[in-house]
C-alpha cells in the first residue's frame, strides 16, 4: 500500500505565494490561558475562547480584556449577524448562548448520546438560520435552528464518507454547505445543507492536500483554510478539494512566533479577508497574520540547530527497567531505548504501513510486558489494542534492529469502550486494563480478552490520567485540581487536592511518592502517599533540566524519573532527588558529561 | 539496472505447523509462513515466481486455520514494507477473495531492490492478526 510516514514537515515553502494567502506575522497575544477556540466579532476585534480559566476574552481596537461568565471548558465559538455568541463549553456538553447585549447567557443541551445531547463538543458555526455544531465526543454534527431546535444529525462513528471520527471544526458556507475538519480521518468532510456527502479529501500524511489531524476549519470567499495540527501548517482549498496552497513553520523553541506555529488548533479569518487569526494552546497564544508580502523575508533557520537532541517525542511512555518506549504522534512511530547502559540505545521502531486497521492512529497508553515480550498500545484514535512482540537482542549486546517488533494482533476494543474518549489506561501484571474515557468520567474494566468486566464512574471531573500504584495496586486518577486513589471496585480511598495550572502525567515512584508534571507551569510536582506537597522542580527552556509542557512520567527501580519534555520533543531523567541526569532523543543523549566546560550543570553527575 | 531480476533468498522466519492429515499439500514453488501469534498458516506464492523489481507482480495465498482447513470468515489484506528505509510500496494492492480460503492480489509492486518484508494481515470480525516474511529482491 501506499506509504506516506514521513518524519515531521519542518518547513513547507512555496516558489510563488497565491494572492489569497495569509501568512505575513502582524501580531501576537500571548499568555493566553489554553485558547480553545477564535471567532471574528467585525474586521477588527477578535473573541478568543480560553479553556483553562473559562473566560472569554475581546481583543481589539481597545485593547485585549477578559469577559465573564465563567463558562465550564469553552471551546468552539461563533458570532451571529445579529451579535449573539454561541459557544460549546466542552466540560459541560452543552451549548451556552451570549445575548448581543453581554447579558447572562442561556444554555442548551446536556451530557449524553441522544438527539439534542452532547460529548464534548468542540466547535460551532452558525448563519442566519443554523446553527451546526461539532458534536465532537459522539462523533457526528448536529444542526439546529438558532433557537436551539434540533433539526438534524449527520455521521457517527467510522471511516466512511458521512462518518467521523472526533470531528473537532465545524464551518458553514454561505449556500448551507457544512465543512467539517474529520480529525481522526485526517481528512475534510463537506455535505449540502440537507446533510448529503457531497466530497471529501485528504488521509494522513505530510504531502500538499494530507492532513495529520486537521483541528480547524474557516470558509472565506470560496477559500477552505485549514489548521493541520501536527504538520504544524496552515493549508488552503477550493470547495471541491483542490489544493491551493500551504504555508507553516514549527517552532523551534518556546514561545516562538512570528510565522512559525506550533500544533495549531483554530483558525479565523477577519470578513474582510485582511487578516488570519490562528491559536495555539500548546504555545498559549493568538497569532495574527496579514495578506502575503512578498518583500518580506525570514532570516531564521529552517531547520534546527545542531545543537540538542533531535526528536519528536509526544507525551505517551512505557518504562521498565530495560525498556524506555516513546510514542511521537507526528510520524506516528513507537521508539524502543534500552537504557539499561549510561546513555540509552535505540533498539528499533514500531510503526505500520497503509491505512488497515493494524494502523498506528493516536496512542494513548503503552503498557510492555516484559515476562511476555508484548507490548500493548490503546489506540484512542481507531478504538483498538495493538500488540507487538518485540524479540529483544541479550542485554549484553544491545543492537539496533528495525525488524525486532512483530504485529501480533489489533483488537477492537468492545463499545462503548472504543466510541469513548479514551485518554489514558493502566494494566495490571495480570493483564486486567483499566481504561480511563474522558468523555464520560468512566474507568472501563477489561480482562485480557478485552471483554467488558466493570465499569464506574471515576470521582473526578474530567480526568486526566490514570496510573497503578504497585506498591497496594489501588488506582491514582488525575484530574484538573485532585487526584482520588480507587481500589479495583471503583471504591473511592482517598482523594487530595493538587493545585497545579495543568496536569499532565502521573506515575508512583519506588519510595512510593507520587509524581506529577505540570504542563502549564512546566514543573514537576512530588507529593507524599496521603497528598501533601513534598518539592517541585523545573522551569520552562530549552536548555538541560529546563522543561517545556512535560507530560509522559515514569521512575525505574533505581528511582530515576523519566519525563516526556513533550514541548522540547526529548526525554529527560532526573535522579530521584529532582537532580538532571540525563536528555536524550532518538539519536542523540546528553550527559553532564557531555557539556561545555562551563555549562552550570556540567560535573554534576549522578550521586 | 538489469530488467530480469531474482529473488536472493526467502527466509522463512516462522515454523511450519499445518496438519499435513488435513491441510492441502503445497504445490512446488509454494512457500509456507505461519502467522506472528501462531493462529493461522499462508500458503502463498508469487507469479513470476523471481519477484521483477519496479514491476507488477501476483500473489496467490491460502490461508489455513490452526485445525489445518480454509480460515472463514476472514479476510486477507497483503502489504509490504522495507523496515530499513521506512517506507512501505508506492502503489495501493488489491487482494480479491478467489474461493475456499483462497485469495489473489494482481498488482503488488516492489519498486526497489533490498529487503523487504511482506505481510499477511487476517481480519477476523475486527481482530487483526498477521504473518510476515522477509524477502530480499535484487
Amino acid at each position: 500500500m501506499l506509504s506516506l510516514t514521513f518524519h515531521v514537515v519542518l518547513a513547507l515553502a512555496l516558489t510563488a505565494a497565491p494572492a489569497d494567502q495569509i501568512d505575513t506575522p502582524l501580531r501576537t497575544i500571548p499568555m493566553l490561558d489554553g485558547p480553545g477556540g477564535i471567532a471574528w466579532i467585525d474586521n477588527d476585534s477578535l473573541l478568543i475562547s480560553e479553556n483553562d480559566t473559562g473566560l472569554i476574552r475581546v481583543d481589539g481596537p481597545d485593547g485585549s480584556r477578559r469577559l465573564g461568565p465563567t463558562l465550564q471548558g469553552p471551546a468552539g465559538l461563533a458570532v451571529a449577524s445579529d451579535g449573539t455568541t454561541y459557544i460549546t463549553e466542552s466540560r459541560a456538553h452543552r451549548i451556552a448562548v451570549i445575548p448581543p447585549d453581554g447579558s447572562t447567557p442561556t444554555t442548551f443541551g446536556e451530557h449524553g448520546g441522544e438527539v439534542g445531547q452532547f460529548r464534548m463538543p468542540l466547535d460551532i458555526d452558525v448563519s442566519d438560520d443554523r446553527m451546526v455544531v461539532a458534536d465532537t465526543g459522539n462523533d457526528r454534527i448536529q444542526i439546529f435552528d438558532r433557537a436551539g431546535t434540533h433539526l438534524l444529525t449527520i455521521g457517527g462513528r467510522g471511516t466512511e464518507p458521512g462518518q467521523f471520527r472526533r470531528p473537532s471544526s465545524v464551518a458553514l458556507c454561505p449556500d448551507g454547505r457544512i465543512v467539517v475538519a474529520d480529525t481522526g480521518n485526517h481528512r475534510i468532510q463537506i455535505f449540502a445543507a440537507d446533510g448529503s456527502p457531497r466530497t471529501h479529501w485528504g488521509g494522513r500524511g505530510s504531502h500538499p492536500g494530507l492532513f495529520a489531524e486537521p483541528s480547524g476549519v474557516d470558509v472565506l470567499d470560496d477559500v477552505i483554510r485549514v489548521t493541520d495540527r501536527l504538520n504544524h501548517r496552515v493549508q488552503a482549498f477550493t470547495p471541491d478539494g483542490d489544493f491551493l496552497h500551504a504555508w507553516g513553520m514549527h517552532a523551534l523553541r518556546p514561545r516562538e512566533g512570528d510565522g512559525r506555529i506550533h500544533y495549531p488548533n483554530a483558525i479565523a479569518v477577519a470578513p474582510d479577508g485582511l487578516k488570519m487569526a490562528i491559536a495555539e494552546p500548546f504555545e498559549e497564544r493568538v497569532q495574527y497574520f496579514g495578506p502575503h508580502d512578498s518583500t518580506r523575508v525570514d532570516e531564521r533557520p529552517s531547520f534546527p540547530p545542531r545543537q540538542g537532541v533531535q526528536s519528536h517525542f509526544g507525551p505517551v511512555v512505557s518504562l521498565d527497567e530495560r525498556l524506555l518506549l516513546v510514542w511521537e504522534p507526528e510520524s506516528q512511530v513507537v521508539l524502543v531505548f534500552d537504557h539499561a547502559r549510561s546513555t540509552p540505545i535505540r533498539l528499533t521502531s514500531l510503526w505500520s504501513t497503509g491505512e488497515g486497521p493494524e494502523s498506528f492512529g493516536n496512542l494513548v497508553a503503552m503498557k510492555w510486558d516484559s515476562d511476555a515480550g508484548r507490548l500493548h498500545m490503546i489506540d484512542s484514535a481507531t478504538g483498538q489494542v495493538h500488540e507487538w512482540d518485540i524479540e529483544l537482542p541479550p542485554a549484553d549486546a544491545p543492537r539496533f534492529d528495525p525488524d525486532m517488533g512483530r504485529l501480533r494482533s489489533t483488537r477492537a476494543l468492545p463499545e462503548p469502550v472504543a466510541s469513548g474518549r479514551i485518554v489514558d489506561a493502566a494494566r495490571t501484571p495480570d493483564g486486567t486494563w483499566f481504561l480511563l474515557d474522558a468523555s464520560d468520567d468512566m474507568v472501563h474494566v477489561l480482562d485480557t480478552q478485552l471483554l467488558p468486566l466493570d465499569a464506574w464512574p471515576v470521582p473526578i471531573e474530567h480526568p486526566i490520567a490514570i496510573t497503578l500504584d504497585p506498591g497496594d495496586e489501588s488506582l491514582l486518577v488525575l484530574g484538573h485540581d485532585d487526584v482520588a486513589r480507587l481500589d479495583h471496585t471503583g471504591a473511592l480511598r482517598n482523594r487530595f487536592q493538587v493545585e497545579l495550572e495543568r496536569p499532565g502525567g502521573i506515575t508512583v515512584h519506588p519510595d512510593r511518592s507520587i509524581l506529577i508534571t505540570d504542563t502549564g507551569t512546566h514543573a514537576i510536582h512530588r507529593f507524599d502517599p496521603e497528598g501533601d506537597p513534598l518539592d517541585t522542580w523545573g522551569t520552562m527552556g530549552t536548555d538541560h533540566s529546563m522543561l517545556w509542557r512535560p507530560a509522559g512520567i515514569a521512575a525505574d527501580g533505581d528511582g530515576d524519573i523519566f519525563v516526556l519534555d513533550h514541548g522540547n520533543h526529548r526525554c529527560q531523567v532526573f535522579t530521584p532527588d529532582g537532580r538532571w541526569r540525563m536528555s536524550f532523543g532518538a539519536g542523540r543523549a546528553y550527559t553532564p558529561l557531555t557539556l561545555p566546560r562551563d555549562h552550570p550543570l556540567k560535573h554534576k553527575p549522578r550521586p | 539496472m538489469r530488467l530480469t531480476t531474482f529473488i536472493l533468498s526467502v527466509i522463512l522466519l516462522t515454523s511450519c505447523s499445518a496438519p499435513p492429515h488435513i491441510a492441502p499439500e503445497p504445490a512446488p514453488g509454494v512457500s509456507i509462513t505461519t502467522s506472528n501469534d501462531g493462529g493461522f498458516v499462508v500458503q502463498w506464492s508469487t507469479r513470476p515466481a523471481v519477484i521483477p523489481v519496479n514491476d507488477f507482480f501476483e500473489v496467490d495465498a491460502l490461508v489455513l486455520g490452526p485445525d489445518g482447513a480454509p480460515l472463514k470468515n476472514a479476510t486477507l489484506d497483503v502489504d509490504a514494507a522495507m523496515p530499513h528505509h521506512r517506507h512501505g510500496m508506492n502503489h495501493r494492492s488489491h487482494m480479491e477473495h478467489v474461493g475456499d480460503g483462497r485469495w489473489r492480489a494482481e498488482d503488488m509492486l516492489f519498486h526497489m531492490p533490498g529487503s523487504w518484508v511482506l505481510y499477511f494481515d487476517v481480519n477476523q470480525g475486527g481482530t487483526v492478526r498477521r504473518a510476515q516474511v522477509d524477502v530480499e529482491v535484487d
